[in-house]
């Protein structure tokens, strides 16, 4: 419809388009006042626990437990720090206790919570001592240690599968207890419950803290109630949306490999590693499904954890936003996996980029993302499957790492020359600066995502044949 | 020289690249909030280099002192080059 219309109409041009841009599947419900004076009431906190609770509890029976914390929280406001941490802790404990191994592994977390809380506590109040300078180099160093000594125990001997049980269970808390002493400021041992508490937190995570540590928690918690009743309003649309999410992943799944029965792509690079490879469109067609629905897969579990976390009164910020819209190789990485992409900045690119003489210019930044993004990236992944190094040895679990390793070459690669071509003009138009830009950085991760696996089910020559058929070469 | 002001100036036209026109005073959250990110932090930490001569060296940065222009003024001034 032309302007001119529109007017005839009684309504300005622009209307349908703003009407279109404000339309939201589920109403900003923290944006009403009565919504919002509701949800501080005892009656409105126990129905947005209660709603939250039944769309957690459809996931897993676990949640109770996430449900019982997060009522700790919402009654007891003074008290939230203390009632954070015991959720943390009872959660992990009561956990642990219905796992196998109950009792070693109970041990294993709560040696790995003391020696946390010791080196956070040293690094807070004992900042001019030793220890308290390089807390963080301490904490890998151990934690490095630890896996060469693992690796070097022979499984015969009877403490070995301790060892290897006490270094995997450090592994999962070791960037929790690093980000906690990254950003140490001087602190007394009662105000350290907030860094506990955010030891493995029972809102949940992966082997990355969701959001980024304690310092980051600080700044995004609510400070009164009313700002609590918004954030936790915010929670529960963000678990609404990932359960939208997760039933169009099922009705995609169903459509694509079910109703189109196109293969998934782990099968057609299983039968392309056989040599007996599936026709060339029909491997595009599973990769390029395979990477849609890795998105929303990663949308799904961490809207999730950032729901309860919001529902714990921070208003932490969204994991994955928007990625398709990313016009950058380097804004992709940002929009995809947030949290990841932080503690890689925090952990590798900051300590790099800093140590490095200003007289390099911008080949710093060069430097810092290979840092982060291949080393930093590759060490994150080698160290969070113990498991595998436990199982295969430590050369056979180097040697099967090549495939992620080239991956996080490329991508450093990729992300170095995005950044010195910088963001498209865009007063170049809509397709060449937005359509054009995001079709090809979307194309780009599809195809990295052959090599963007961890399975180390093939060796890096199956992958590259697999991109080689795809572009018929043999 | 008035940092703060360059610093909002510079800032505002990160901002702009990104299409977030909502003014920010002082002590706006930036960082943690979201509305720059830590490559944004890469860019304003060069932006300092070259207009104020400042080199930010390790262990003297930390992620709150680029939440606010405020801060960051901070930073700044505490990292000038001493003059002979």
């Amino acid at each position: 419809m032309s302007s001119e219309a529109t007017v005839i109409a009684g309504l300005p041009a622009s209307w349908h388009w703003e009407r279109l841009q404000s339309f939201r599947l589920i109403p900003r419900i923290e944006k009403h006042p009565q919504v919002v004076a509701l949800a501080q009431t005892a009656a409105g906190k126990l129905a947005l626990l209660t709603c939250f609770g039944l769309v957690l509890y459809r996931i897993n029976t676990w949640s109770l437990l996430t449900v019982a914390a997060l009522g700790l929280v919402a009654f007891l406001p003074r008290y939230r720090h203390t009632a954070l941490m015991a959720g943390t802790v009872g959660y992990t404990a009561i956990v642990t206790l219905f796992g196998p191994y109950p009792y070693r592994i109970l041990a294993c977390h709560g040696i790995v919570l003391v020696l946390g809380a010791c080196l956070i506590w040293v690094a807070a109040s004992q900042q001019r001592s030793e220890i308290g300078k390089h807390a963080i180099v301490v904490l890998f160093g151990l934690f490095n240690a630890l896996i060469l000594f693992c690796c070097w125990l022979p499984s015969t001997n009877g403490h070995s599968e301790t060892a290897w049980f006490f270094t995997i269970i450090l592994g999962s808390y070791v960037w929790f207890i690093g980000y906690a002493l990254l950003e140490q400021e001087p602190r007394s041992m009662g105000e350290l419950r907030l860094e506990v508490a955010s030891l493995r937190p029972f809102w949940g995570s992966t082997a990355t803290p969701f959001p980024s540590g304690p310092a980051c928690l600080r700044q995004v918690e609510a400070k009164d109630s009313e700002k609590l009743a918004m954030v936790q309003l915010k929670g529960l649309k963000l678990l609404l949306w990932a359960e939208l999410l997760s039933l169009f992943l099922g009705a995609y799944n169903w459509f694509s490999h079910d109703y189109l029965r196109i293969p998934p792509f782990q099968r057609a690079l299983y039968l392309s590693a056989l040599h007996t490879p599936l026709p060339w469109y029909v491997c595009w067609t599973a990769l390029i499904l395979y990477y849609f629905e890795k998105l929303i897969v990663i949308s799904v579990w961490s809207h999730r954890i950032v729901a309860c976390c919001r529902m714990a009164g921070f208003d932490a910020l969204r994991n994955t936003y928007r990625p398709l819209s990313s016009t950058t190789v380097a804004e992709f990485f940002n929009r995809y996996y947030f949290y990841y992409k932080e503690l890689l900045v925090y952990f590798f690119f900051f300590p790099t980029f800093l140590r490095l003489p200003a007289r390099l210019g911008k080949w710093r930044v060069t430097i810092g993302i290979f840092a982060a993004a291949c080393l930093g990236n590759a060490y994150y992944h080698f160290t969070r499957d113990l498991w595998y190094i436990q199982a295969h040895g430590l050369w056979q679990s180097i040697k099967t790492f090549q495939v992620f390793f080239f991956y996080t070459v490329v991508l450093a690669t990729a992300i170095s020359l995005s950044r010195w071509r910088g963001r498209p003009d865009p007063s170049q138009g809509f397709f060449r600066s937005t359509l054009r830009p995001a079709i090809f950085t979307s194309l780009f991760y599809c195809l990295l995502g052959i090599f963007s696996t961890t399975d180390r089910n093939y060796p890096l020559v199956e992958h590259l044949r697999f991109l080689g058929h795809l572009f018929l070469l043999s | 020289m008035d940092y703060k002001a360059e610093i909002r100036a510079h800032l505002a036209e990160v901002l702009e690249e990104k299409d977030d026109r909502t003014p920010f005073s002082d002590t706006c959250s930036l960082l943690n909030t979201g509305r720059i990110d830590s490559m944004d932090v890469v860019d304003l930490l060069l932006f300092f280099e070259k207009k104020f001569g400042v080199h930010i060296g390790s262990g003297e940065f930390k992620k709150g002192q680029l939440d606010t222009v405020e801060a960051m003024a901070a930073l700044v001034h505490a990292n000038l080059p001493v003059k002979q």
